[in-house]
């Protein structure tokens, strides 16, 4: 028999009782629909969660604090050291001394970088002649990338200051919007040990989208951040503590394992959002779930589809045995209906997640008021549309395999001589 | 012609089991020659059906071998016999077993479309159709003809891929006389004018005595041979 009219007989023994057929491609479609949406649903959040942690830090840059004093379960007494004599109290991290940072120098492989950050005291920022902010620092992180909306990213060569302000301090400052706050001078106030307030003078090369996870606060650039730390200090004496340190390397494991061994306390920009990331990763898992099981009562309602054709077929079959169509013939046309319903079934269910998705996904948002740039609920690509689309389809035949072998087995005669 | 086409050795033929076992044929010997035309007659239940079908390559037998033109059809793997029943014989049934979703052309295309043959179909089964006076229903579906109408759309089925042996089980059964005249003469003209086999099962004394040869099966057993190839 030529493929192609197996396949055209197939398609129409699929739908010979077309109410039934209907019913079997819509219980695929349910399941269908609802693997779509969770893999798009998936995709959306964790490319936004990507977005999000290359706006916390450069992927090689790990974050160095002492284990906290503060933590729940601390095990241990910390030893007192007299560096952290003058260091504020009640930060709740473990601060680390000048001692620590020694222990962390000693376990750095060459290539590895050690940025030190202490203690800083900014205070407020304003434009020229414009009002005074409470100026809160998000910190700086090397090879730092946001998601901007104006302007450029820091430039750590550069020797001077720059800041990435958030969108919401545009206005503020006393910009008319993003673009025109580019290049435009501020000042950052900033206190010393010695309680005298000094201004830095920075410009603003870059304004950030509003973000979930990177921190919706401003940034400097390196040498804001020397800067920072220079008028933090003045007055301090010789002692230094720190908050934290960044060690910028190659191999984040073998960085994150030395500081544990040490009894240091590290993390990486992707462990930070981990936690989110686990979040979605489980919520997924059981729609997912959900979606197997509707695929799964699809599969039976094939099965139970195909076996009632058969069994109204049964002559039918018998017949086409008797004119010398062979048992694989069979079998295959059978596994073909199913094939044909998955195949119809996904596919509509696909189109129809599709729509709905990048319909609703963004009422969705709107509805919950959320209001987050860069965040599209429902993504799809291609890729996984296709292997959902297979999956669907493989599941379907697989449903077909005892129906299809029950029919194969007919022996000519016996189907012909049954009374229907 | 008197070569044998098709041999039948000491066929036995049991269904069911346990006290419900029933034996349809309890060793029946029979050669059908090339050309003839043979009645298979008896009782209902006599095990006449149960012999054309394992004849026509439709069941198997328990005991006993077939024999196709000299080779053993026992040894014939399930795909070969398939292609048996696709090219060499033809089969008619008493209640037609036409399809009646598909139209006229396309039931009585099925043996070639099983059998793979891409050219010339639709040219053929009109051609065959023709023959039988119903080209003009080709396009209708098969629920919409009469009885006899039907059965001569299932021997234009029967007789589409040019087989060599026409097996037909009680084809006028269900037919009234006139109808039932139409569709044994079509028959016989079959087996005249094409030198095709045929084989029939019937209760019908009169379409019985038009075949060269009967024989009767009563109880499982070949009965008797009569008429002018019974020296055969």
């Amino acid at each position: 028999m030529r493929t192609i009219d197996l396949l055209q007989f197939s398609l129409k023994s699929a739908f010979r009782r077309r109410g039934r057929a209907i019913l079997s491609i819509v219980a695929i479609v349910i399941g269908a629909f609802t693997f779509t949406i969770t893999s798009g649903l998936g995709n959306g959040i964790n490319s936004y969660i990507d977005a999000q942690t290359s706006a916390i830090g450069a992927e090689n840059t790990v974050s160095v604090t002492a284990t906290s004093s503060m933590a729940l379960l601390s095990e241990r007494f910390e030893k007192y050291d007299p560096d952290l004599v003058s260091a504020v109290a009640g930060t709740g991290a473990g601060i680390l001394s000048q001692s620590d940072i020694n222990t962390i120098k000693s376990t750095l492989a060459s290539g590895d970088r050690l940025i030190t950050s202490v203690q800083t005291n900014p205070q407020y920022i304003h434009a020229p002649n414009g009002e005074k902010y409470r100026f809160i620092y998000n910190g700086f992180w090397p090879g730092k990338k946001v998601n901007l909306v104006a302007g450029t990213q820091l430039d750590d060569k550069n020797s001077a200051a720059q800041l990435v302000v958030p969108a919401y301090a545009v206005k503020p400052l006393g910009f008319a919007d993003a673009t025109s706050a580019i290049g435009q001078t501020v000042f950052v106030g900033v206190l010393g040990v010695d309680g005298q307030v000094r201004d830095i003078e920075a410009e603003i090369v870059g304004v950030q989208q509003r973000a979930l996870i990177g921190g919706n606060l401003p940034f400097g650039n390196e040498a804001f951040d020397a800067l920072l730390q220079d008028y933090s200090g003045k007055g301090a004496g010789g002692a230094k503590w720190y908050p934290y340190v960044l060690v910028v390397t190659d191999d984040v494991e073998r960085v994150v394992n030395d500081m544990r061994d040490k009894g240091l306390s590290a993390a990486t920009a992707a462990q930070m959002v981990g936690d989110s990331r686990t979040i979605v990763t489980g919520i997924l898992l059981v729609l997912n779930l959900l979606a197997a099981i509707a695929i799964a009562a699809a599969m039976f309602g094939i099965v139970n589809t195909l076996l009632m054709s058969i069994q109204e077929r049964t002559r039918q079959l018998g017949l086409f045995r008797a004119l010398g169509m062979p048992r694989r013939t069979v079998f295959t046309s059978i596994a073909l209906e199913a094939v044909v319903l998955g195949l119809i079934g996904s596919l509509i269910a696909v189109a129809l997640a599709v729509g709905v998705g990048l319909l609703l996904g963004p009422l969705a948002l709107e509805a919950a008021a959320l209001d987050l740039p860069g965040l599209a609920l429902f993504q799809f690509d291609a890729g996984s549309l296709t292997v959902i689309v297979i999956g669907v389809t493989l599941a379907a035949t697989a449903a077909a395999v005892i129906p299809a072998v029950r029919a194969a087995r007919l022996l000519p005669m016996d189907a012909l001589r049954e009374e229907l | 012609m008197t070569e044998t086409v098709l041999s039948v050795r000491d066929i036995q033929k049991s269904y069911g089991s346990g006290s419900g076992r029933f034996r349809a044929l309890k060793g029946v010997s029979l050669n059908l020659v090339e050309g003839e035309s043979l009645a298979i007659v008896g009782k209902s239940g006599s095990g006449k059906s149960t012999l054309l079908h394992l004849m026509g390559l439709l069941d198997i037998p328990d005991e006993g071998e077939i024999l196709y033109r000299g080779k053993s059809l026992s040894a014939l793997t399930s795909r070969a016999a398939d292609t048996l029943r696709n090219q060499e014989f033809g089969f008619v049934f008493q209640s037609f077993h036409l399809d009646p979703h598909s139209t006229v052309a396309e039931n009585v295309s099925m043996p070639l479309v099983i059998g793979g043959v891409k050219k010339d179909r639709r040219r053929r089964v009109i051609e065959v159709l023709d023959r039988l006076g119903l080209a003009d229903r080709a396009d209708e579906r098969t629920s919409v003809l009469s009885g006899g109408q039907k059965q001569r759309v299932a021997i234009a089925r029967a007789v589409i891929a040019k087989p060599r042996i026409l097996f037909a089980d009680e084809p006028t059964g269900a037919l009234d006389s006139t109808n039932g005249e139409t569709v044994s003469q079509l028959l016989f003209d079959l087996n005249k004018q094409e030198g095709i086999t045929l084989v029939m099962v019937t209760h019908s004394p009169e379409l019985a005595s038009t075949c060269v040869r009967q024989v009767v099966i009563s109880d499982g057993l070949l009965l008797s041979t009569s008429g002018e190839g019974a020296a055969r």
